[in-house]
């Protein structure tokens, strides 16, 4: 009877551990546990040895470490593919080809400058000009904000994935305790449900950062970052946290709180490492767009002020832009503070620059990538990539500045022109044969035939030119010819310049643009040509008037020409960005598709060992009930037995 | 054999299901949009050249409105130029029939009433403006009537500019749409373009003198070139005949200049009937000329349109009745109708520029058009969804649903527990 008793036990634990089995199916982290029970070791009697029953050594769980570790390391992929795969598609749809692109935009802007070029004093088509650059500018500021926000939502993730790491090193810290005070016991009677609850937590750990975990000969488990930081050491868990990069206050750095080390680089896998990966994109594809914001706005004011307004005036500038952003690293001992401005917005580049100052020299190097650029150095300015950055105070050995050109520039792009009359659609003169007479009528009575050219904008005005000071800009100038060989440019004071003339090489006439408003170093240059000159010929420069329509023309053609880093056009710059982060968003999506199907099969594989099938459960529901009907009936025989005899 | 967790089972039962849902979503999408791309991620290199391409259309779209443009501002200056035509025509045949010998005094003065009004008519032509009220002849100073009389009323003047305004149409073509009044009316070279010849108002005889250009190039040497000037003086022979000296001088003929450096070229006996022949050029006189008869040709200067009519309107309201008169006013006229016929030359050429440009922006226009259809085509088959395909793939994916669905329902019956008493 007690042999049968020692069955109905065993099968009563069966039972209950199928029960457990059956009820925790769909508990994540649970393992399957089998009752392990063996024969009892038949009493020390002589003669016939007969068994004394069963007893159950222990209840396990069925696990593998090796597929444990398998899946961990798959969700730590899975994390990061997928946090990438999450951040791309957010890009991708602000680049969306349809509505949210730059390019209806950018033909919008460019359109509206050819329709006033075909009516330049039209009210209708200046206010409709004015209206697509604002067009423009919001667009700009719609992609511009929305890469800022996501890179602030970027940050806020960092934190709170770095808050939830803590957490979940703190509870396993809190298992290991316990799990190695419920040690002492029998050898088999593991703390299964804890264990279980141990290695759940690792793998959720591991979907936020890639881990290594090592199990200690005390049965505790060991946690380490990618670059060997000590996350969780038996009852002890260390501390990440976050801090503002000493270079680039508005991005977060992981640090490893018990050294204050920043450990960002190493942080791989994980939704953290998938953070960091795609904050340098959404931060390259903000960039780029600045980088477009940047060169378009300042190709398109100086066009504005290489031209006359409505009004006859020089015209301002259409478009402002934030100056490139500049920031002393926080960890600066040295008093020296830097600006910089662009110098020639055609060759900005897409880069953000870091200035170091070692052992008396600068050095400059690109911040994504660490590339070495050459730069020039006059006084205390710094020229390079179309910038030029001015240091002033005193750097210290080893302080460091961050120069960004583009990174703010979209967002910050705004239209600052309101008065539609402001439109620059003329260009400053219109060259005259004659002059102009007391009742300002145009008059001509040259008898040479030497003509004079329309007039372009240059920076070198040819060799015999008469170059008039920029005080007489805007001023009608005559020019006379006093000799075959010879002529005079007077304004209405006088005389202000004379230049030299010869049939091979004609004669120029360059009239300076004050600056400011104009551009610096320019010209308005005009060709005299012809072969025979008569004194007393006469030409006239005349501002031009409201139906000149050349710079409103010139403005329009800025659409065609390659003004971004000097090989691109706007748009054609635009579909690069739009490829590039294609491409990104693309090959997010695959690498994800690849982390998840890599996880399901370590999960399979996992599960193939720890999870719970129902028909197997059912199977051995069925055979310890068996079991303990089979032993209850001995018991019933082994009673049924004694009754016989107590009856006898 | 592998085992398989039951809420394994579940999952991927699951994950199947998904993933035909996803792509039945994509196919949706798809059809109801009508693009196969909406983000950069479905296809980074057409979604690229997408951008590239509506960018090229965006340009396209603003050169098709600029010949729309051109051809609106080149059809208007086109009739004003034709209406002007028109009226040198008439002017030209009234000139003819004044000229004519039987054509008295009294119709001249009759006639210079409307010649009078042809000016003003050709005033209204050249001060046309367009629907928006620009000038259309004012160069850049569209907002300025660019053709006035002066204070005094005798002449008329230009206040616009040179300026003339182009369109892009192209990439690398601009077309000129408009034209400066005053190459077009003002800046005329009076005579035959080369000289003009003038009769002294003190002549007696009856002569009127005509020129013609024999050597281009030596004429204008002497005339462009060197600004010289001749007088042609008749003197008397004393035996009833003529004798001719011609004089050349820097300058306008009288002028001290002219004076200073004046010598005598050419001198004889005057043959009534041929012509005098100088430096490249010739002169034929109609008519007797008297002894002391002086003539002047000088280098075609520039004369407006308005000036040429105005000549016309001042002989013919001048015209005398004696011999002497008549022939000063045939000579005037006859300068008149040579000045006409180099206004006539300027503007026709000029209308035939513009009919010209009218016709390379017609093609530019299709040029721009068989372009757009190109890149049309080529952005269509980049992005616009192919409906028959899709419309095929989504049935097979919801066919994989069904079966999918199907499947799963199937795994889930078969559970041990269904069997269990």
């Amino acid at each position: 009877m007690r042999i049968a008793l020692t069955g109905l036990d065993a099968a009563q634990t069966g039972l209950a551990t199928t029960g457990n089995n059956i009820s925790n199916a769909n508990s994540p982290g649970y393992s399957r546990e089998t009752v392990q029970q063996a024969a009892q070791v038949p009493a020390g009697q002589t003669g016939l040895i007969q068994g004394t029953g069963v007893t159950v050594t222990g209840i396990t769980r069925s696990f593998s470490q090796f597929a444990e570790s398998r899946l961990w390391q798959a969700n730590a992929d899975a994390g990061s593919a997928s946090q990438m795969k999450s951040s791309m598609d957010r890009l991708n749809n602000l680049l969306s080809t349809s509505s949210g692109s730059l390019t209806p935009a950018l033909s919008g802007f460019f359109k509206a400058a050819q329709t006033l070029a075909g009516n330049p004093s039209g009210a209708v088509e200046r206010q409709a000009f004015l209206g697509a650059a604002q067009t423009l500018s919001d667009r700009f500021n719609a992609l511009g904000d929305n890469i800022s926000r996501q890179r602030a939502d970027i940050s806020s993730q960092i934190n709170s994935a770095v808050g939830q790491i803590n957490t979940l090193t703190s509870e396993i810290a809190k298992l290991n305790v316990k799990i190695g005070s419920m040690r002492g016991g029998s050898p088999g009677s593991k703390p299964n449900g804890l264990l279980d609850q141990r290695d759940h937590l690792v793998k959720k750990l591991s979907h936020l950062v890639g881990v290594s975990v090592t199990k200690q000969s005390n049965g505790s488990l060991s946690v380490f970052t990618g670059n060997g930081q000590t996350l969780v050491a038996g009852a002890k868990a260390f501390k990440l946290g976050t801090r503002p990069n000493a270079l680039d206050g508005t991005n977060l750095d992981v640090v490893y709180e018990p050294s204050g080390a920043v450990v960002s680089k190493g942080i791989r896998g994980g939704t953290l490492g998938g953070l960091f990966s795609a904050r340098s994109k959404v931060e390259q594809a903000g960039n780029r767009l600045g980088q477009i914001a940047v060169a378009l706005t300042h190709a398109v004011n100086r066009q504005q002020s290489l031209g006359l307004d409505a009004n006859g005036n020089l015209g301002g500038p259409l478009f402002s832009v934030p100056a490139p952003k500049t920031r002393a690293a926080s960890t600066n001992t040295g008093s020296a503070t830097v600006t910089a401005s662009v110098s020639n917005s055609q060759a900005v580049t897409a880069h953000d620059y870091q200035l170091h100052y070692q052992g008396g020299a600068w050095t400059v190097t690109t911040r994504q990538g660490g590339k070495s650029v050459s730069f020039t150095q006059s006084g205390n300015t710094l020229s390079f990539d179309g910038l030029s950055v001015t240091v002033s105070g005193t750097p210290a050995n080893g302080d460091s500045f961050l120069v960004q050109p583009t990174a703010s520039a979209a967002s910050g792009v705004s239209t600052v022109l309101s008065d539609p009359s402001g439109i620059a659609a003329a260009a400053p003169y219109v060259s005259n044969a004659g002059s102009i007479n007391s009742n300002g009528a145009l008059v001509n009575n040259n008898t040479g035939n030497v003509t004079v050219s329309s007039g372009q904008t240059t920076a070198t005005p040819a060799g015999n030119a008469a170059v008039i000071p920029a005080s007489d800009f805007g001023k009608t100038l005559t020019i006379k010819f006093t000799g075959s060989n010879s002529y005079q440019v007077s304004d209405s004071g006088g005389v202000v310049a004379s230049g030299s003339y010869s049939s091979s090489s004609g004669g120029h006439v360059a009239v300076k643009y004050p600056s400011p408003p104009g551009p610096s170093g320019e010209y308005w240059q005009v060709a005299l040509t012809g072969t025979t000159p008569q004194t007393g010929d006469s030409y006239v420069l005349q501002p031009a008037g409201t139906g000149d329509n050349r710079n409103a023309t010139a403005l329009g053609a800025l659409g065609n020409s390659s003004l971004v880093g000097g090989s691109a056009t706007f748009s054609g710059s635009y579909a690069t960005l739009t490829g590039t982060v294609g491409d990104a968003g693309q090959h997010a999506k695959l690498s994800d598709q690849a982390a998840q199907g890599a996880l399901a099969q370590a999960t399979k594989s996992q599960q193939s060992v720890s999870g719970v099938n129902m028909n197997e459960e059912a199977a051995n529901l069925l055979k310890y009930q068996e079991a303990f009907q089979a032993s209850a009936k001995a018991i019933g025989t082994a009673d049924k037995l004694f009754q016989s005899i107590l009856g006898l | 054999m592998i085992r398989f967790s039951t809420s394994e089972i579940y999952a991927s039962a699951l994950d199947g299901i998904r993933q035909q849902q996803n792509r039945m979503q994509d196919y949706y999408r798809q059809l109801s949009t009508g693009e196969k791309i909406t983000r950069p991620s479905d296809a980074p290199v057409a979604a690229a050249r997408v951008v590239n391409v509506d960018s090229a259309l965006g340009s396209l779209k603003g050169w098709a409105q600029n010949v729309k443009a051109a051809q609106h501002s080149l059809g208007q200056e086109n009739t004003q130029l034709q209406s002007a035509t028109t009226l040198i025509d008439r002017v030209r045949t009234l000139g003819l029939q004044m000229a004519n010998g039987t054509t008295s005094a009294q119709d001249r003065r009759n006639g210079a009433a409307t010649v009078t009004s042809y000016l003003h008519e050709m005033m209204g032509y050249a001060n046309a403006q367009d629907p928006n009220g620009h000038y259309l002849f004012a160069g850049t100073r569209s907002a300025t009537q660019p053709f006035a009389y002066n204070s005094a009323g005798t002449k008329v003047q230009y206040h616009g500019d040179s300026g003339q305004r182009k369109l892009a149409v192209s990439r690398s073509q601009k077309v000129a749409v408009s034209d400066a009044g005053n190459t077009l009316f003002m800046d005329v070279r009076n005579g035959n373009g080369t000289f003009a010849v003038g009769a002294a108002s003190s002549n007696t005889g009856t002569a009127t003198a005509a020129g013609a250009v024999n050597d281009a190039s030596q004429a204008k040497s002497h005339l462009q070139g060197q600004n010289q000037s001749y007088r042609i003086q008749f003197a008397s022979s004393g035996s009833n005949g003529l004798t001719y000296t011609i004089q050349r001088g820097q300058g306008t003929v009288g002028s001290s200049g002219w004076t200073s450096s004046e010598t005598t070229i050419a001198s004889g006996s005057y043959q009534a009937g041929a012509g005098l022949t100088f430096d490249g050029m010739s002169l034929h006189f109609s008519g007797k000329p008297a002894a002391g008869d002086t003539f002047t040709v000088s280098p075609s200067s520039r004369q407006s349109v308005f000036a040429t009519l105005r000549n016309l309107h001042d002989a013919l309201d001048q015209s005398g009745t004696s011999p002497a008169e008549n022939a000063q006013t045939m000579q005037k006229i006859n300068n008149v109708l040579q000045s006409l016929d180099q206004a006539q030359t300027r503007i026709g050429s000029a209308q035939a520029a513009v009919g010209a440009r009218i016709q390379s922006t017609q093609s530019a226009g299709k040029a721009v058009q068989s372009v757009q259809t190109q890149l049309k085509k080529t952005r269509s088959g980049l992005a616009d969804a192919n409906m028959p395909s899709v419309i095929t793939k989504l049935d097979q994916a919801s066919l994989s649903l069904q079966a999918a669905s199907k499947a799963f329902v199937q795994v889930q019956g078969l559970s041990l527990f269904k069997f269990l008493p």
